[in-house]
């Protein structure tokens, strides 16, 4: 970073692009906690606080091993929503679960996401901050055996099948 | 002497003679006058086929003249549409073009602003500056009098580099352009009673939702910005602050949905949304760049008309006049951001 990089204050898309979150999503959050600047300029050393504020999680670290094949990715998420406890009216960003991830693996999360809510399993809502997303309350035993590398059962399966396959 | 008598004509048959030259005469001048008769007549009846044609002739354009009156609501439609989609992308180019010019002073600023840091005692100071953050950590930690002294200090630093400051803090120093007007599009579905949707129309790029990136930072991409707080604020304004939001494309013009179906909504929107659209106060942005933002509200047919029917459009062409049909419609099925999994989601705790 350039010494004129270090005095200017952060655009609204750079510091979208520091939170890995589309600024339209940034916009909303911000607007909801009534902290859009006015000139859309943000200090550098906001970036964190903002992270925090919004409720942005990073659940793929970078450098991490990515998974062979779609089951191994759908095997990471399914950890991730049980591990943190995403159940019921428990939710977290939709966002959250693909921050991180190439634009492969993003597209690939999507879909089985996609997937899991067709089959009944997870579902998704919005707040005035962007859009949630949960496991069904009852679902989480389908959620727990994805988790441990089980094979997700047959009506659950059939919509995972085309990004699995 | 008397001649010998000869046998004369009788006077009769004489007379019966000349009443047979006149029966004579008078049928050749009845044939011909009955032959004049005869062609008059079939000169009549002619130029009579003549104007029954021609009657014919109005009945088929009395007919056509009356359809196109009945269709005059639908190409009212679709003519609306075609001036819609034209001056928004001539708005949109107004402002590609305005941000083009703003973006070239701010990078002179920058390009100043590097210049000056080229002398060494400056840079000196601004490693000073940039080392504050450092030790902003630890002041909490230092008695008062310590902390006071610093803070004194990083204060006179940045004073002595305000200047430069102020040139790389983003504001545009305004064009010399003379002041214009663009429009944004709002239109409300339905028109009277409660609102299930509100769609807007920016004279922006759609591909700066698809195609973003860290450089997005343009006049443009801030007037998206504004539009779409200004809808969020909106949403919070008339109870729905959990509304969905999509993002589409109106023929490459950015559009932003809000959906209202879910919600029971009792505010008048277009009294809202009036004051909390006007984007151009508090922008110093659009005001830098001599661009004034009003907000135009229109049905939401005009947006997107129905199609024509073929044989409307046949009688039309049929009379000479160019269809204003318009070559696309909204590009895509509403809701279509693909970041959401359905467009039935449940929401927990609503289903009953």
């Amino acid at each position: 970073m350039s010494t004129l990089d270090h005095l200017t204050r952060l655009s609204l898309a750079e510091t979208a692009t520091q939170l890995a979150l589309h600024p339209f999503d940034l916009v909303r959050a911000l607007v909801h906690l009534n902290a859009l600047p006015d000139d859309l300029r943000f200090e550098r050393d906001a970036v964190d606080g903002l992270r925090q504020r919004i409720g942005l999680q990073t659940w793929f670290p970078e450098g991490r091993q990515s998974p062979a094949t779609p089951k191994g990715l759908l095997q990471d998420l399914s950890h991730q929503l049980v591990t943190r406890g995403v159940v019921g009216e428990t939710g977290t960003r939709l966002d959250n679960l693909s921050r991180g991830l190439d634009e492969a693996e993003k597209e690939q999360a999507m879909a089985l996401v996609r997937g899991l809510h067709a089959a009944g399993v997870v579902q998704t809502w919005t707040e005035p901050s962007g859009l949630m997303i949960s496991v069904v309350e009852g679902k989480e035993y389908v959620v727990a055996d994805l988790a441990e590398g089980g094979d997700a059962p047959d009506g659950v399966l059939e919509s995972l099948s085309p990004v699995l396959d | 002497m008397k001649r010998p008598s000869e046998p004369g004509t009788p006077g009769l048959l004489s007379a019966l003679e000349a009443v047979s030259a006149w029966r004579e005469a008078q049928e050749e001048e009845a044939a011909t006058q009955l032959a004049e008769v005869d062609a008059e007549e079939a000169r009549l009846r002619e130029a009579i086929a003549e104007l029954e044609s021609q009657i014919a002739g109005l009945e088929t354009l009395r007919e056509n003249v009356r359809k196109r009156s009945a269709n005059l609501d639908l190409k009212e439609l679709h003519r609306s549409h075609q001036a819609l989609l034209d001056s928004m992308t001539a708005d949109r180019d107004l402002l590609a073009d305005r941000s083009a010019r703003l973006q070239e002073t701010t990078q002179a600023d920058r390009e100043r602003a590097k210049a000056m840091l080229s002398d060494a005692e400056l840079a000196e100071v601004v490693k000073e500056y940039e080392g504050f953050a450092e030790v902003q950590k630890g002041l909490a930690a230092l008695p008062p009098s310590y902390r006071k002294a610093i803070e004194d200090h990083h204060n006179a630093v940045k004073r002595r580099l305000q200047p430069i400051l102020e040139l790389l803090d983003g504001s545009a120093r305004p064009l010399d352009e003379r002041t214009e007007a663009i429009s944004l599009v709002a239109s409300v579905d339905p028109v009277e009673g409660p609102p299930q949707a509100l769609a807007l129309v920016l004279p922006v790029d759609a591909e700066l939702y698809y195609e973003w990136s860290a450089e997005s930072d343009d006049l443009c991409a801030h007037l998206a910005y504004r539009v779409v707080a200004a809808v969020n604020s909106l949403a919070a304004r008339i109870g729905a602050p959990d509304a969905p939001i999509a993002f589409t494309s109106l023929n490459g013009l950015l559009t932003i949905q809000l959906w209202l179906g879910d919600h029971d909504i009792q505010a008048d929107l277009r009294e809202v949304a009036t004051g909390v659209l006007d984007v151009t106060s508090g922008a110093p942005e659009l005001e830098a760049a001599k661009l004034e933002v009003y907000a135009l509200w229109l049905p939401p047919e005009v947006l997107s008309p129905p199609e024509a029917e073929d044989t409307d459009l046949e009688q039309e062409l049929s009379l000479g006049v160019e269809s204003a049909l318009p070559e696309d419609s909204v590009d895509e099925v509403l809701l279509s951001d693909d970041r959401v999994p359905g467009d039935d989601d449940p929401v927990p705790g609503a289903e009953d």
